[in-house]
């Protein structure tokens, strides 16, 4: 059970004058229970990556395979059951009457029975943070944060074991942001799901994924550990990306301090590292 | 110093809200200021930026007390359409905002609506698209602009109105990294070599370290106020409501309550770097 990508291109809008090579030739695993973050600025490929991860889109050359489905050839209804994407500003996506009928709707077309929808829907809600009577209003009621937690419920109660997240905090505030992030951080703890999610900020991936994948061009520029990328400041930055402002930090430092660790990316191991220094002296 | 804004006493209750949006509200606003404006959402940020073009209350159905002046003109009984050449205002999407074929006419738009001769149009379009860095796109279609040019022809269509202020609410939101930036330099350039003033509402900690002024705002009250490094350094207060502070802000502020005598309200890196060598210093 894995995500499995070999020299993927995609070409949008082959043979016209707006011929795009938006991948070039990708090569990538991603195994079961992974937590991954994919980092890149516009136009890098990131969202055309992901859509091809439930078929969405056919890759131009190349194979993709997704739990041992091959997504050109095979079945892409079972492929959806075990892909799940939250695209960006999903909110525009709700339409229902109710709350509990968008939730439901894709459960519904999947021929979940009645038991199972309201187990699903009484767990994801419990998930991301809402009451149950949430589930009788009308989705357009609601305020911002509460509709994107709506959106990210639908997609939860599918059961996906892979479950991709495209810029899921865009335009929320802090509070908001750090919510939805520690939602899907519980879901992963809890079911050990494989994790996708796709970011334009670096503090934010810092702190909860595992793994980073970082695009330019249509290319895979860096993979590996938050460690192994962030240590990459200079590369990052010669491609639009910038490092959390405490890894800049620490780097400056280490002029004045030699013997300071390099690889800090989050405010606490900062304060760790950093404590243990000053207190010394 | 000539005052752009003034707000006095300002309460507004939205028609069939529950509770009121902005309470009690005081501000002046001086020409040519960088002004940020925080709070988590629903605190009034946006309410109050609607009252700084009159479209509170005069499109709006709900209950107003106090007064609100734009160049000292009461923002009650002076029309939108006039306030418009005064005071310009960008929004959040950067789809929604632009209308026409190209980014040329979506800058006309404004002017035209103001029955601005077509020649003396031509021109406000021409340099508007210049201090924006887009005069390359004006017969381009807009929607195959990215985001950040996107809301730079927002902010250009604003400038051929020729106003004193631009209110900016969450413009930079919906933003890549690059895009903030390229919208950030704009900003700072209109405000310091056309002494524009900037009210620009974010949650990005970055760019309100760059303003003149920051205010923090919660449930419809400004409840902090002052320089950047003043509102930074109640590290607290801030995370209470549910906001951010600089990431170097929030070291200095967590080694602080470990004993460590560390200065507050540190905003950028550099700053924090010579602090710690001074503290280094002084302690060996």
């Amino acid at each position: 059970m894995s995500i499995e990508l070999e020299n993927l291109t995609h070409i949008y809008m082959k043979g016209t004058p707006f011929e795009k090579k938006a991948l070039d030739n990708i090569t990538l695993r991603i195994s079961d229970g992974e937590f991954v973050g994919i980092i890149g600025h516009t136009g890098s490929g990131k969202s055309t990556l992901v859509q091809h991860f439930n078929g969405l889109l056919k890759p131009t050359s190349g194979k993709v395979t997704v739990n041992g489905i091959d997504v050109t050839r095979g079945d892409l209804k079972e492929l959806r059951k075990h892909v799940g994407i939250v695209f960006q500003y999903p909110e525009h996506q709700l339409f229902e009457e109710t709350v509990y009928k968008d939730i439901a709707f894709g459960m519904v077309k999947m021929g979940f029975d009645d038991d199972r929808i309201k187990r699903n829907i009484n767990w994801a809600l419990n998930l991301v943070g809402l009451d149950e009577d949430i589930l009788e209003k009308s989705p357009f009621e609601l305020s911002g944060g509460q509709k994107r937690r709506v959106a990210i419920a639908g997609v939860l109660v599918m059961e996906p074991n892979i479950l991709i997240l495209d810029e899921p905090t865009a335009g929320l505030d802090p509070q908001g942001k750090n919510e939805i992030y520690g939602y899907i951080q519980n879901l992963h703890r809890q079911t050990g799901n494989t994790v996708i999610i796709i970011s334009h900020n670096m503090e934010d991936i810092a702190k909860i994924a595992h793994r980073v994948i970082v695009m330019n061009e249509g290319r895979i520029e860096l993979d590996g550990s938050v460690a192994t990328v962030f240590r990459e400041a200079d590369r990052l930055e010669s491609i639009g990306l910038t490092i959390p402002q405490i890894s800049v930090f620490i780097r400056k430092l280490k002029k004045i301090v030699p013997d300071i660790r390099e690889d800090i990316f989050t405010i606490e191991d900062a304060k760790n590292e950093l404590f243990k220094i000053l207190k010394r002296r | 110093m000539e005052r752009v804004i003034e707000i006095e006493n300002l309460t507004y209750r939205y028609a069939r809200a529950e509770e009121t949006s902005l309470k009690n509200i005081t501000l002046a606003v001086e020409k040519g200021k960088f002004m940020v404006i925080m709070g988590h959402a629903g605190a009034g940020k946006t309410s109050l930026s609607l009252c700084l073009n009159g479209l509170i209350p005069q499109f709006m159905q709900g209950r107003m007390q106090g007064k609100v002046r734009v160049k000292g003109k009461d923002t009650r009984s002076i029309p939108v359409q006039e306030l418009a050449k005064e005071v310009g205002l960008v929004l959040q999407d950067p789809e929604s905002q632009i209308i026409c074929r190209t980014v040329g006419e979506d800058v006309a738009f404004g002017p035209e609506n103001l029955g601005v001769p077509p020649l003396e149009i031509r021109k406000r379009v021409d340099e508007a698209l210049s201090m924006v860095g887009i005069s390359d796109y004006a017969k381009h279609a807009p929607h195959l602009l990215s985001g950040g040019q996107k809301q730079r022809v927002a902010i250009a269509g604003i400038l051929a109105m020729k106003p004193d202020c631009i209110v900016l609410d969450e413009a930079t939101s919906m933003l890549d990294p690059i895009g903030r930036k390229e919208v950030m330099a704009v900003l700072k350039k209109l405000n310091t070599r056309e002494g524009i003033t900037i009210i620009h509402i974010t949650h990005h900690m970055d760019e309100a370290s760059l303003a003149d002024r920051v205010l923090v705002m919660d449930h419809g009250k400004i409840v902090l106020s002052g320089t950047p490094k003043y509102v930074f350094s109640n590290v607290e207060v801030i995370k209470n409501l549910g906001l951010e502070v600089p990431q170097v802000t929030e070291l200095f502020y967590v080694l602080r309550k470990e004993g460590i005598e560390l200065p507050n309200g540190v905003l950028d890196v550099d700053e924090a770097v010579n602090l710690v060598k001074d503290y280094l210093e002084k302690s060996t």
